[in-house]
């Protein structure tokens, strides 16, 4: 049996590597794409002088970017390499997995049953996007968030001396490895998790309505699954979790996870990332628990 | 070779290496043992670009062979757009924790390609099954229940009987039908009189795999052990369990059989 635990390890392992990397090879090739043309304009034009306006903005730019999260991290990498500025990217980085019309559409399906599930996930991850974006825009140097080896590429503009082809070749291989390093070890912990602690002891918590959202919480922290599909997953657990808590797996799933956080530690700070996923945690679970007190 | 060299040739060589990883799985047959077949078209196509930006590059290198120093040169004076981990690079006193966190880097991306290459690939066991849900309302049908009686239910697998059940809330009209299915044998309670002919159903890849299963009523634990691949045949029959009548299959045979190609329930 315990040769099983380990086979069962690699093959969790390897399972979400297969499915999440052609979605990162996706993320690599729209970052080329970014880094290759003159997103200044873009940026500039899709983010306006009103703050509210400008981030809600950003938080449907993922509409027409059917990447998800692991996808995105390229993509966020190269836009502040265009210069956008940290609130912005977190915006979008919060809402572009949940917008964007592949995992709209798996909920809409996965959750035939109750349609309000979908239409509540959009919005709340509209919301709290928004919300967190500009709490952090009230910060006026926002380059701090970046992490110092990220702050320099982002001052460095010498870009002109490769040409096109070479210059997409180096943005591909090296955003490839970076995201893949972190995937491997995203990867690693999550399968980790799954074999060797009992589900039991998440599971177990029940239906309580606050623990039950906490429980969910801390599940989609760990199984790290693609937003694209975590609708299905989240379906098996709709029979004996609250609904609260399954609509806080779907919100914050997708936003924050080990897989994600450990990508994102190539670009921004760790004091960053605490705040970010603190503040996170704390809105998804006060939607959780506001469904659950409310129905 | 300086740790930005090392990067940008095993960037190249991970990413087309994985192409190829993809499409060895594929046409093995075993890459929905890892992922859902409706993405199979998905990381066919990803993975050849992968393959073709490695190729590309391969043209380039050789393209560049005589300017290779030149080439270099340039790229050092610009790594830190090429590469973000330079600034340890600045500084002499963290080259030791810098060359580790190179090392750590390579073991990362390399793993998934060693693992992958070096071992057979498995499906998933029943120590997975324990750690989930058994979901029996995973799989769902649209089909028309009266219609689907019609056809001949001999030939039904597990994934069909359960599609059916869930469609069906009648279970008489399961009652004496005769049923012959396989999977894995998981006793999710450790029930010493009944087990589950169990496989798993997937609607991603293989970390969202849950149990699905049908109840056998039989003493199996002096012939079978948890996990082994079963195929069973016998007539539906319903019982009471807690007051609820619930759908049980009574074998007239169980034997076993050697894991099938497609294990997994989609």
């Amino acid at each position: 049996m315990q040769n099983l635990v380990w086979q069962d390890f690699i093959t969790l392992f390897l399972g979400l590597i297969v499915e999440a990397t052609p979605f990162v090879v996706l993320g690599v090739l729209v970052s080329v794409v970014v880094g290759l043309i003159n997103t200044q304009k873009i940026i500039n034009w899709l983010t306006p002088k009103h703050p509210i306006l400008s981030h809600l903005m950003v938080s449907l730019l993922g509409i027409f970017m059917p990447v998800c999260e692991c996808g995105n991290v390229p993509v966020v990498r190269r836009f502040l390499l265009s210069g956008m500025k940290v609130s912005h990217s977190v915006t979008f980085l919060l809402a572009s997995p949940i917008v964007n019309p592949i995992t709209f559409l798996a909920t809409w399906e996965a959750f035939s049953f109750d349609r309000s599930v979908a239409v509540i996930r959009v919005l709340a991850a509209l919301f709290i996007s928004v919300f967190v974006g500009l709490l952090f825009s009230r910060k006026k140097d926002q380059s701090q968030y970046l992490t110092a080896k990220f702050y320099e590429e982002v001052c460095d503009h010498d870009h002109d001396k490769q040409n096109k082809l070479d210059k997409g070749l180096s943005i591909f291989r090296t955003e490839f490895i970076v995201v893949m390093r972190m995937m491997a070890f995203g990867s690693l912990i999550a399968a980790a998790t799954q074999t060797f602690i009992p589900r039991d002891i998440i599971l177990s918590i029940g239906t309580n309505p606050l623990l039950s959202v906490i429980a969910m919480l801390i599940l989609a922290f760990v199984i790290s699954i693609c937003a694209n599909i975590d609708a299905f997953f989240a379906l098996s657990y709709a029979n004996t979790f609250s609904s609260g808590s399954i609509l806080t797996f779907l919100v914050f799933g997708p936003m924050i996870d080990i897989k994600l956080l450990s990508m994102l530690k190539t670009t921004f700070t760790t004091k960053f990332l605490i705040q970010l996923t603190v503040l996170v945690s704390l809105l998804s679970i006060i939607l959780g628990l506001s469904v659950n007190l409310l129905k | 070779m300086n740790k930005h060299t090392i990067y940008a040739i095993l960037g190249t060589l991970v990413s087309s290496l994985f192409g190829v990883y993809v499409l060895m799985l594929f046409y093995s047959g075993k890459l929905n043992f890892y992922i859902h077949p409706r993405y199979t078209e998905f990381a066919l196509l990803m993975s050849w670009i992968a393959i073709s930006f490695g190729v590309v590059f391969l043209i380039r290198l050789i393209e560049l062979k005589g300017k290779l120093k030149d080439e270099h040169h340039h790229e050092h004076a610009h790594e830190h757009h090429e590469h973000d981990e330079h600034h340890h690079e600045h500084a002499q006193k963290v080259t030791l924790w810098s060359r580790f966190n190179l090392i750590l880097g390579v073991i990362l991306i390399t793993l998934p390609l060693v693992l992958g290459f070096l071992l057979p690939v498995k499906t998933l066991s029943v120590i997975t099954a324990q750690q989930r849900l058994v979901d029996l309302n995973g799989l769902r049908g649209s089909d028309n229940t009266a219609s689907l009686f019609l056809k001949n239910t001999k030939t039904y697998s597990l994934g069909d009987w359960i599609k059916v059940i869930n469609n069906n809330p009648d279970l008489n009209r399961f009652a004496g039908k005769e049923v012959k299915v396989s999977g894995f044998v998981f006793s999710p309670e450790g029930n010493t009189e009944e087990f589950l002919v169990s496989r798993f159903i997937i609607t991603c890849c293989a970390v969202d795999a849950r149990p699905l299963g049908l109840t056998v009523i039989a003493n199996w634990q002096q012939d079978f052990s948890q996990n082994q691949w079963v195929e069973v045949q016998g007539i539906f029959e319903l019982i009471e369990v807690n007051g609820q009548s619930t759908l049980r299959i009574k074998p007239s045979t169980i034997n076993l059989i050697a894991e099938p190609s497609n294990p997994y329930v989609f």
